[in-house]
């Protein structure tokens, strides 16, 4: 197992990891002043402007070359371009996921307060329903491309995967475990960032440690706030499938077993156990631990089978 | 009808010797080599393609048409891990666009050569592209040799602004017999 050089590494956490962590704290920081009713918001808020931070490049911030779309992203194109294949997609897939969670989680808490206990399940398919609906869209976007057409179904487990995960993250999170689970996301994405880059594909895995870095950030000021970080929970459901699994089929040949790429994809449904009744309403230290052990061991052992069996494409030699 | 029919016999006369005189060549990777040099601050790599299909058409005895369609996935580069990491979506994307393109829109003789201008169409994107191109016609053997550069950011391979060069050096020779 080798790892990059440590010029890259220094680049990486200069232009990666320092913008989106420090922004997305930034930001849910100055949500949190005005009451922790704004944290769901503030979270979401955060994730979305530690990417943007992080993407905005300067380097033609000149009089002749005006910034245009085109020449100010630095990781991902703001827009994708016609034809684009899926990663190009993935922010804007990311940004959907959001504003729905978003959304859905406001309309279901009215629907809560205003229908009556017996009709509960009415709020959760307000809640669900959309949530399904974007899921859907947004696989397709993902999936787009000459790469992924000969890869039957990609679009389906795609969208399975991403509201698999998003039920049981939620889940977790809406007891008291929002900052838990946003830093479960962040190494989460961190094991993506090292999977790609075993895979010679070192854009991906620039924007998964942006993503990473953002969830950080958040998790960081949620725990030390204790408020709800659970806003950027959609973010990384379209992150992490998105460029795991639909952007699998991108990839130039490599050495690295599936098995690498589906465990921390399916990772977050390791949390599942945890939903049931008994112990959801435990808040101990022992339970606590047990989610993080396992969801750790499940990432480590991704890394670990792609070092093992690819090595590193960045070495000093070029 | 007796008119007509001179007419068109006249037509087909003046018609038959033009076809006559375009030649048609096919290119591929053995009679046809596309290489490239990319920069970095203190290194370069060179690297190409080993295979393309196309062709190059003559037209009294002048080249006037070419065109190219390179399998992107046969690119070859000094170092086994670059190469990979050329093909992956950070440059060439192979897996999404498997051939790049070159088109010739307008080509023209001079004193100093020949001037080819051309659709390049590369990650799905075309831009016109213009180079001089020195070409020779000799026994039934095409030969042309250029050598120019891209701005690989004008096609979206934007990858490694800052630590890799934006110009890439673009090297082609052909030699192709009828």
């Amino acid at each position: 197992m080798s790892l990059p050089p440590i010029k890259m590494m220094l680049d990486t956490f200069q232009l990666s990891v320092l913008p989106a962590a420090g922004g997305a704290a930034i930001v849910m920081s100055l949500f949190l002043l005005g009451g922790k009713r704004f944290a769901a918001l503030g979270s979401a808020v955060a994730v979305v402007f530690g990417f943007v931070w992080s993407n905005f490049k300067l380097s033609n911030l000149n009089p002749s070359d005006p910034i245009t779309w085109e020449n100010s992203s630095r990781l991902l194109p703001w827009k994708p371009v016609g034809t684009a294949a899926g990663w190009q997609w993935v922010a804007l897939a990311a940004l959907v996921l959001l504003v729905v969670g978003l959304v859905s989680r406001w309309v279901g808490l009215l629907a809560t307060r205003y229908l009556p206990e017996r009709n509960a399940w009415g709020a959760h398919l307000l809640v669900w329903a959309p949530r399904i609906a974007a899921v859907a869209v947004v696989g397709y976007w993902l999936t787009l491309g000459k790469a992924a057409e000969a890869w039957p179904g990609l679009w389906p487990i795609t969208s399975a995967v991403m509201f698999c995960i998003w039920v049981s993250l939620d889940g977790v999170a809406r007891n008291e475990a929002g900052a838990e689970v946003t830093a479960y996301l962040a190494a989460a994405l961190f094991a993506t960032a090292a999977v790609l880059i075993h895979a010679h594909y070192a854009r991906a895995m620039e924007i998964a440690m942006v993503i990473g870095s953002s969830c950080m950030g958040i998790a960081i000021v949620a725990r030390l706030s204790r408020s709800d970080a659970s806003g950027a929970i959609p973010a990384a459901v379209a992150f992490i499938p998105g460029l795991l699994l639909a952007g699998r089929p991108s990839l130039p040949d490599h050495n690295i077993p599936a098995a690498s790429f589906w465990l921390i994809a399916l990772a977050p449904l390791a949390l599942a156990p945890f939903l049931i009744p008994a112990l959801i309403r435990k808040d101990v230290w022992y339970l606590r631990a047990a989610r993080g052990v396992l969801i750790l061991v499940l990432f480590a052992t991704a890394v670990g089978l792609a070092a093992q069996n690819e090595t590193l494409a960045f070495d000093e030699q070029w | 009808m007796a008119r007509t029919l001179m007419a068109l016999a006249l037509t087909l006369g003046f018609t038959v010797p033009a076809f006559a005189a375009d030649t048609t060549f096919a290119l591929t990777g053995d009679n046809t080599k596309i290489e490239f040099v990319g920069t970095k601050p203190g290194g370069k790599h060179e690297g190409g393609f080993k295979k393309l299909v196309g062709t190059a058409t003559v037209t009294d005895g002048v080249l006037s048409k070419i065109d190219i369609a390179i399998e992107c996935d046969s690119l070859y580069s000094d170092d086994e891990k670059l190469t990979s990491h050329l093909k992956a979506p950070d440059f060439f994307d192979v897996k999404n666009h498997t051939k790049a393109m070159f088109k010739s829109t307008k080509i023209e003789k001079s004193d100093k050569g020949f001037m080819v201008e051309g659709d390049l169409t590369m990650l799905g994107k075309s831009k016109a592209v213009k180079f001089p191109a020195s070409v020779s016609m000799k026994d039934g053997v095409l030969s042309l040799s250029t050598a120019f550069t891209i701005d690989r950011t004008e096609w979206g391979m934007t990858y490694g602004d800052g630590k890799i060069d934006k110009p890439v050096a673009l090297k082609v020779s052909l030699t192709a017999k009828k």
